[in-house]
Formats: structure tokens, C-alpha cells, sequence
């Protein structure tokens, strides 16, 4: 014991301060926005001690500090004998315990000496405490956060896939996949758009969508074939920092090549008519995209699961990946393995990249980027090289970006939160290569590096 | 007739010269074996056939044809199959799966599989009774055994065998040879690299004594064994 101890040093008292720290502001940003309320009515928010006496007859008179409206961050604090007026989903200042509707009170202008523009308000009733309050996010809000989530983390998982898939074979983080991901998206845009100026995306959505993902799957595919063969196979046997600098130089050559082809501003992808329902559910409300997008997503990943667990072709891809000389004698051809590995990511990133443009609506030369790093980070979380951990960790990061940013920074009282979601993620990155640099479900295939 | 032929074989890991000049021959029905102390070039050597290191000089000739530039995923078809060094068995693979990888240049021949499956199962009963065990939880026997079957599931007529008794209990390595000794009569040559020469020469027809490179003995197994060098160096008498 007393030798474990001694072995902790500076270093890992800040690593684990810093962990703390964040675990900390954390628990305090989940516990400020659970517990955070609105007003559920136009009115005031006061405290309850001050209108107990109030009636029809005897009106007590408060005076009014502020005003909030949907989405102000209350700088004001409810003192004794004081009002905020509130509308209807606004947050509520801290202070306050009670929500007046507007109906139970009217405005008096006093002219107080002094003070000519204090405005003052008079409640006409004891409204009991806790009443017209209700929490910020509702059950629905948070559902549909998840929902949205599970699309997001759907592509993000079949872009890991390829992240992962890539290092079972090569040890070697494809940092050109994010770029991969667009070539085929990018050029499916095309014929998205062409099928819809023509009117077959509506007269036939399913046909014209499934030419548009073989396009980019095949895009996609060849693009990374290529990449296999001219800038890494070359460098299969020099140091691995090699190979990781040419992906690096390669996927701005592909960034610059796609802006001067094509123009570097955004190109809109098509609105799908079919696709772009919704399912009403008392209040909640279900956009039939990102159900799509998810299930869509599932599928995918049950077909690779099936392709690498199943045939011939995937035990092959398997063996090499634990053994590169042993396969070979087994009569793998191992190079033609690692093409194929290639290619079956580059497919699910071509395939992911239309599923993202389907609800985002756009594309442009840098759209693989962020959701390149996104499904990198996905795959570090599930273990990179592990393909269950790819599909997880990219669920995971999906759902966790877009419930974690108002779970976290909306109670502290952060400015439109949901941009904080790149923060939140790569946050996540940096804890998880800290503290569990195998990922979740751990590296499965380090016992043989070849 | 020379199955295998080796002539003069040079082989290098950088500027390391692993292999110096090395001749043997493997005739067809033969239990040949490959004796010397670690770091002597036996796996080197096996590797060199396997296509899996390039010789820098000389001939592998096998059936009338060289080896020489065959890729190394094209020898099995050819019918050389290894069972290499450290029971390099897939751990992450069942056991049934590792011979279905054993399986591998039979392309879809599913009867011909199933039947060399079953041959195996009968030569090693005990991988049968954990065929859908992960590899990686199998006991080192296990695994040494698995590495054998696996070779054995192309068909080869040339078996390599590097080193089948590393680590085994000595009723293990006894139980090995003797199976070793079943393939043969099957009518599979072999190839046998082993640092433990008194077992390895009491089941072989002939043998290569190599060291640091170079070949110093060569004989049937009774010449090697009653060589006074041998006795000393590898038998461990004085
Ligand atoms: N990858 C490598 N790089 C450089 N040198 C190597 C490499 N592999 C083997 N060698 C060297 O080549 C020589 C022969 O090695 P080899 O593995 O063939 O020996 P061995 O006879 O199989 O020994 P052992 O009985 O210990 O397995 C040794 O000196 C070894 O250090
Ligand atoms: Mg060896």
C-alpha cells in the first residue's frame, strides 16, 4: 500500500485534479438544470412570503426590477418586495418562488419622489407557492434530444467503423477518412440534386436515394482505394509516424482538390419530400429523418457485423488483423485484405456522409472534418480496433452531445449551450485518452502487433 | 525423389546474415529434421520457404518448381503448409474457426473442409471437444495441437512444423510426436524444426544440424545420434 502511494506524483495529482474538476462542474451544470425552472405563464415571479396577505381587496404592491423573456439568462434576483416580470418559458430568477399570472395583477405606475420611472405592480391574489413554475426542459424536450442523438451517433458509429476497421489491420489512424466521408457525399450531391430538379427524387424516393448512396459509396470507396495504394502502402513498413503525416497531407489534398473542382462555398443537398414528415406524439414531436437516419444506421452496422463475423472475406480480415505473417501462410492474400478493409469502411463513410447531408441539409469541401475527428473520437471511446466498440462509442458520443451540452452548461447559465458540443466532445476525448486510453470496451486487438 | 530442395540459401534481416548458405533436401514420405540451439536460423529458415523473407541468393525448388518468388499467401496452394513458431494460433478466433483459416486455399470445397475437419478432430479429440472455444483460452498443448490441425486442414504434402514441443509437459510432446508420427504415415512429409533433438531424432529419417547460419551436420537420424558433437551439444551427455 504504503509503495502504491509513493508512486503517485505531481503529474497524476493534476491529472486526476483536473478529472475532478470537470466531474465536478458536471454533477453542478446537471444539478443547476434539473433543477432550474421557468415560468409556465405570462406574470411575475415573486417570492411567496411577500403575496401571502394578498387579496381582491387589499392588493399588495411590489415593485418591478426586471423583465424576462424566452431565453434571457436572468440577471436579476427576486429580493423581498420585489417583482420580475416574466413571460411564459422563461427562466426564473433565483429568488424567486412563485409565478403570479398576469391576470391576478395589475400594473401601477406610482410617482414615488425620486425615482419617476419605477414601475410597480399589484397582486391581487395569494397565489400558493411553487404554482405556475415548471421545469425548463420537459420530458419531450429530452426525448427528442435522445432521438436526434441516435441519428447523429448513427453516422458517427459508421464513420468509426472505418476509423477502427482500418487500425485492426494497420495499427494505423486513417486521418483521411473524415475527407473520405466527403468525396462521396459531395459527388452524390450532384445527382441528388439533378433527381430532384427533375422531379424522380419525389416520383421515386426510394430508387433515386439508393443511387444516390451507391454513388457515394462507390465515390467513397474508390477514393480510399486509392489512398491505400498510392500514399499507404508504400509506407506500410516505415515508422508509423510516417504514414499517419502523408493521411494528414493527403486529406488537405483532397479538401483543396474538392474547392477548386467544385467551388469551396456550400452546396445545398436536396430536400427529400419523402423523408421530411414528422410523428406528433402529444407533445412531443418525431421528425421521420432522424428515425430514418438511425434505423438506416442500424442496419449498416448489423450488415458489417454479419460480413465480418460471417464470411470468408471477414475471418480473412480478422487473421490479418491479429496476424499478418500467419494469415499469409494460411493463403490470405493479406494485401488484398487491407484494399478490402479499406473499401468496406470508405462504403459506410460514403453511406454515413448521405445520411448526414439527408438532415443537414448541405455539403461542403470541409463537411468530413468534424465528423471525421467526431467518429475518431467514437472509436478511441469503444476502443479503437474493437468493432462493437466503434458501433457504441459512436451511439454513445451522438446522444451524448446532444443531450450533454443543456444537461451540463444550461443550468450555469451558458449562452445558447448546444454550440458547446464540439467543447463537450473533445473534452471527452482528452479524459477518456487520460484515463482509459484503451477505450470503454478496451482494444481487443493489441496481443499481436505485427 | 527430392520433394523440397534447398541450394545454397542466403537470407538477411537488414544487415543481419541470418542464413549463409544452406542446402537440404526433403524427399517425398520423409520425417526431416532441423535441429540447433536458439538463434541458430531454424525459423529463419522455414520462414525463407514460407516466402514470408526473401532469399538475397540461392534456390527453393519444390515439386520441380522454385519458390523463389511466389508470394507468400501462393505457397499453401502449392502444398507447404506451416505450423509456426509459438503456437501462432488466431486468439481472438474459435478453435473452429482457426481451422476453417487453416482452410483457407481450399476456396468453398465445403466437403472437402468438413472431411479434413473431421481427420483432424481425429488426430487431436480434444480440440473437438472445444471447437467453439476461443484459441486465446485454449492451454498451451491445446493451442500447440490447434497450430498443427490448422496446417493440416489445406492438405498439405509438406508439413513444417517449428518447434511443436515449446513448452510442453514431456507426456505433452510425447503425445505431439507420436501424433506427428500418424501424419507421416498419412502420407504427409515433414519438415521438423526442434531445439529438443533426442525426441526429435528418435521420429525422424534424417537430420540437419544447423548453427549461426550454416549447416555442420547432416545424416540419417542414427548417424546424428551417435555422433559424438550431437551427444555433446544437443543430447546433453558428456
Ligand atoms: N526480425 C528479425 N530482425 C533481425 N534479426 C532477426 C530477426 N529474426 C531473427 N533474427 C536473427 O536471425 C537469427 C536466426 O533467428 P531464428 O529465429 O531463425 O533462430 P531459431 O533457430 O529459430 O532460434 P530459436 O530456437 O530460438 O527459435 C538470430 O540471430 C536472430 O537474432
Ligand atoms: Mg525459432
Amino acid at each position: 500500500m504504503r509503495q502504491r502511494l509513493a508512486r503517485i506524483t505531481i503529474v497524476d495529482l493534476v491529472v486526476w485534479g483536473i478529472g475532478l474538476a470537470i466531474l465536478a462542474v458536471a454533477v453542478w451544470g446537471v444539478i443547476a438544470t434539473v433543477t432550474a425552472r421557468a415560468a409556465a405563464v405570462d406574470g411575475y415571479a415573486v417570492r411567496q412570503a411577500d403575496i401571502a396577505q394578498a387579496s381582491q381587496e387589499k392588493p399588495v404592491r411590489l415593485a418591478v426590477v426586471g423583465a424576462l423573456k424566452l431565453g434571457d439568462m436572468p440577471d436579476v434576483r427576486v429580493k423581498k418586495g420585489v417583482a420580475v416580470r416574466v413571460a411564459a418559458g422563461a427562466r426564473l430568477p433565483r429568488g424567486a418562488n412563485v409565478v403570479v399570472p398576469l391576470e391576478d395583477t395589475d400594473k401601477a405606475s406610482s410617482a414615488r419622489r425620486g425615482s419617476s420611472s419605477s414601475e410597480e405592480v399589484l397582486i391581487y391574489r395569494a397565489v400558493p407557492r411553487g404554482e405556475n413554475m415548471g421545469p425548463i426542459y420537459g420530458k419531450e424536450d429530452w426525448i427528442s434530444f435522445f432521438i436526434f442523438g441516435l441519428a447523429q451517433g448513427g453516422v458517427y458509429a459508421l464513420i468509426a467503423l472505418g476509423y477502427t476497421m482500418v487500425y485492426g489491420v494497420l495499427f494505423m489512424i486513417n486521418f483521411t477518412h473524415g475527407e473520405v466521408f466527403m468525396s462521396g457525399t459531395y459527388i452524390a450531391s450532384y445527382v441528388a440534386n439533378a433527381f430532384a430538379r427533375s422531379g424522380f427524387m419525389d416520383e421515386q424516393p426510394i430508387i433515386a436515394l439508393l443511387i444516390v448512396f451507391a454513388v457515394a459509396m462507390t465515390v467513397s470507396t474508390c477514393v480510399a482505394v486509392v489512398l491505400e495504394r498510392v500514399a499507404y502502402r508504400p509506407l506500410r513498413k516505415a515508422p508509423r509516424l510516417v504514414p499517419l503525416i502523408t493521411a494528414i497531407g493527403a486529406s488537405f489534398f483532397l479538401q483543396y482538390a474538392f474547392a477548386r473542382l467544385f467551388g469551396s462555398g456550400m452546396k445545398r443537398y436536396p430536400d427529400v419530400k419523402a423523408l421530411s414528415g414528422s410523428w406528433q406524439i402529444g407533445e412531443l414531436k418525431i421528425l421521420h429523418i432522424h428515425v430514418i437516419v438511425f434505423v438506416a444506421a442500424v442496419l449498416m452496422m448489423i450488415g458489417l457485423y454479419w460480413f465480418v463475423q460471417r464470411t470468408k472475406t471477414g475471418k480473412a480480415i480478422r487473421a490479418v488483423a491479429e496476424d499478418k505473417d500467419v494469415a499469409a501462410l494460411m493463403g490470405i492474400d493479406v494485401d488484398r485484405a487491407i484494399v478490402t478493409t479499406f473499401a468496406v469502411g470508405a462504403a459506410l463513410a460514403g453511406a454515413a456522409g448521405v445520411l448526414f447531408a439527408l438532415y443537414n441539409k448541405q455539403v461542403t469541401h470541409t463537411m468530413g472534418f468534424m465528423p471525421g475527428i467526431k467518429a475518431f473520437t467514437a472509436a478511441v471511446l469503444g476502443g479503437i480496433g474493437n468493432i462493437p466498440g466503434a458501433m457504441f462509442g459512436g451511439l454513445f458520443l451522438g446522444i451524448f452531445e446532444t443531450i450533454g451540452p443543456t444537461l451540463f452548461f444550461d443550468g450555469l447559465g451558458v449562452p445558447s449551450p448546444s454550440q458547446l458540443k464540439d467543447v463537450i466532445a473533445f473534452t471527452m476525448l482528452v479524459v477518456i485518452l487520460i484515463f482509459r486510453p484503451t477505450g470503454i470496451m478496451g482494444e481487443v486487438l493489441t496481443e499481436k502487433k505485427a | 525423389m527430392a520433394l523440397l530442395e534447398i541450394e545454397n540459401l542466403h537470407t538477411y534481416y537488414g544487415h543481419v546474415h541470418a542464413l549463409k548458405g544452406i542446402s537440404l533436401t526433403v524427399n517425398e514420405g520423409e520425417i526431416v529434421t532441423l535441429i540447433g540451439a536458439n538463434g541458430a536460423g531454424k525459423t529463419t529458415t522455414l520462414r525463407t520457404i514460407s516466402g514470408l523473407l526473401r532469399p538475397r541468393e540461392g534456390r527453393i525448388v519444390f515439386q520441380g518448381e522454385e519458390l523463389n518468388n511466389v508470394p507468400a499467401h501462393e505457397i499453401v496452394y502449392r502444398g507447404i503448409s506451416q505450423a509456426p513458431e509459438g503456437r501462432a494460433v488466431f486468439t481472438t478466433l474459435t478453435t473452429n474457426e482457426n481451422l476453417s483459416m487453416g482452410a483457407y486455399s481450399l476456396g468453398g470445397d465445403k466437403e472437402a473442409i468438413e472431411e479434413n475437419r473431421r481427420r483432424v478432430f481425429k488426430l487431436f479429440p480434444r480440440l473437438e471437444e472445444r471447437k467453439n472455444q476461443i484459441a486465446g483460452t485454449l492451454s498451451g498443448g491445446e493451442q500447440q495441437m490447434l497450430a498443427i490441425g490448422r496446417a493440416l486442414m489445406a492438405r498439405p504434402k509438406l508439413l513444417m512444423l517449428d518447434e511443436p514441443s515449446l513448452g510442453l509437459a514431456p507426456m505433452l510432446v510425447k503425445a505431439i510426436f507420436q501424433t506427428i508420427r500418424e501424419i507421416n504415415e498419412q502420407g504427409v512429409t515433414i519438415l521438423l524444426v526442434e531445439q529438443n533433438a533426442r525426441a526429435a531424432l528418435k521420429l525422424a529419417d534424417k537430420g540437419y544440424v544447423l548453427e549461426t547460419g550454416n549447416i555442420v551436420l547432416e545424416g540419417t537420424a542414427e548417424e546424428l545420434m551417435g555422433d559424438e558433437r550431437v551427444r555433446k551439444a544437443y543430447l546433453g551427455e558428456r
